[in-house]
């Protein structure tokens, strides 16, 4: 940390007596922690799903840390109020900082994948609440987020690798809520030499990867019987509720009209389509701009973002309620 | 053995702070921790050159800024006659199922960024909070005035309803709670 000593500026964060040039100091080193978490751990990950530069995602993590909270203090001071472990030391210091910040980048990636997939949002909220009420454990590791069974307060082995969880047998995915995670958990202790853990997110990928893939086969399938088009996919429901949204409220009361109306509708497939391959990469206007290329920004937050908005939270709603 | 995340941490940052048999133990079995190592090292190596940081600490602390501004929002009654039409689909297409709504107000902060549709009936009010740049916000605090009463929100998308109605004259919108 060049002249600054670590255990003295968090000393200082501490007692809230900081001073502008250990505050500037510590925005640096945790951006360039940041920065350098993003590229290791989240990099593949960010290119494919979400449209945020390595940089921007790096700061929009650590910004909460340098705000005041309600109780008027910084989340940094906040953060070092509610460590568990020791800070005696500068090597203690360095690896608060770097867990919180590897913290900080998960939750942030996370959210933004969420916004971006209510699919995924969903199957992670419905997994959230099954680990609450039945008291499995949350670690986190390197950034991720794993959950242990019930009892365990800490990673004690070794974690399986991402190509080693994706290659479980996709039987052990439809399984549901806790016994889901009972028979993972029976299956890591088993047929592998690694520690019962199973990394959160990669496990909704799995489920909503599982999920598309059965409703594709049993699409098919119902097609070569029937020889006839079957929309029995979650997000073909879904288009078909906002079409119907479309022609019984917003043409029949003039707010659109059919023509915009068609144009909005193809957006929303655009967006379904991106939806199944990992989330929407793009903001609202881009999606209709790319339908209607006339599309200035002021014309479209004049009419048609709160159209677009309305109708994507009805999208997201609908999808989470036939996804129940 | 059982080596932890800090080890890993030592290892790489402040090695002789690690026991010898660790410190061994991790030294000959380096391919089992690879992507902790990759990790830590390459936090180790972090630099970003000294111009380039100024710029990122101005841009920084420009966020923060925004996001602490961001924090307390009031919401003023809008002139209903500057409202653009398109704000009345805002409200759920099946807006019957509130009652018959008497008055409809639009509230709107100075830069246009968040905006409040209040629907008034005779036996009730109801309020949907909306952002231009964010789908739903979540986690938020709204405050009626003048009657001060206070409601927390996990998400803007379900609408406040108040029972009897409430005449409202602003709202403060707290967010990032």
């Amino acid at each position: 940390m060049n002249s600054f000593n670590p255990l003295n500026i968090i000393r200082s964060f501490q007692n809230e007596t900081q001073t502008t040039p250990e505050l500037n100091f510590l925005i640096k080193h945790s951006y360039q922690i940041s920065l350098s978490i993003v590229k290791t751990r989240f990099s593949s990950k960010l290119s494919n799903r979400i449209e945020l530069s390595f940089d921007d995602l790096a700061m929009d993590s650590i910004v909460p840390l340098f705000v005041k909270g309600k109780s008027r203090e910084l989340g940094i001071k906040r953060a070092i109020d509610r460590w568990n472990d020791s800070l005696e030391n500068n090597l203690d210091v360095e690896y608060f900082l770097a867990k919180i910040i590897f913290k900080r980048v998960e939750q942030t990636f996370t959210k933004l994948i969420k916004e971006k997939d209510p699919v995924f949002e969903k199957i992670h909220k419905t997994l959230s609440v099954c680990i609450t009420r039945n008291k499995f454990r949350k670690q986190r590791y390197l950034g991720t987020v794993y959950i242990l069974e019930k009892g365990e307060d800490n990673i004690n082995g070794q974690l399986m690798t991402e190509v080693e969880f994706d290659s479980i047998p996709g039987e052990l995915i439809k399984n549901k809520q806790k016994e889901l995670f009972e028979k993972l958990f029976e299956y890591i202790k088993v047929e592998t030499n690694n520690y019962p853990a199973v990394p959160l997110n990669q496990l909704v990928n799995r489920i909503k990867s599982k999920y598309f893939e059965e409703y594709k086969t049993s699409y098919s399938y119902k097609n070569l019987i029937d020889n006839s088009f079957i929309e029995n996919d979650i997000l073909s429901q879904s288009l078909s509720s906002l079409g119907e949204k479309l022609e019984t409220f917003y043409i029949k009361k003039n707010v659109v009209n059919s023509d915009d109306a068609e144009k909005i509708m193809m957006s929303f497939n655009d967006i379904s389509s991106d939806i199944k391959n990992g989330g929407m990469t793009n903001s609202l206007f881009s999606y209709l701009k790319f339908r209607k290329q006339s599309l200035s920004q002021e014309e479209f937050y004049s009419n048609y973002h709160h159209v677009m908005n309305y109708l994507l939270k009805h999208f997201k709603t609908n999808i989470s309620h036939l996804m129940s | 053995m059982v080596v932890s995340e800090k080890d890993l941490f030592t290892f790489v940052f402040y090695s002789d702070k690690l026991s010898a048999e660790l410190f061994d133990y991790i030294s000959n079995n380096e391919e089992k921790f690879k992507e902790e190592l990759r990790v830590f090292n390459a936090m180790k190596n972090a630099n970003v050159a000294d111009s380039e940081m100024d710029d990122i600490l101005k841009k920084i602390n420009k966020k923060i800024i925004e996001y602490e501004s961001d924090k307390e929002v009031i919401l003023k009654k809008v002139d209903e006659t500057n409202a653009s039409d398109v704000n009345y689909f805002i409200v759920d297409a099946e807006s019957d199922l509130y009652g018959e709504t008497n008055q409809i107000e639009t509230f709107s902060d100075d830069k246009s960024k968040y905006l409040a549709k209040v629907l008034l009936s005779s036996v009730q009010t109801s309020i949907q909070i909306l952002s231009k740049e964010t789908i739903e916000l979540k986690d938020i605090q709204i405050i009626i005035h003048p009657t001060e009463e206070k409601f927390d929100l996990e998400t803007s998308s379900e609408p406040v309803t108040l029972k009897p109605a409430r005449k409202i004259e602003s709202i403060t919108l707290c967010l990032h709670k």
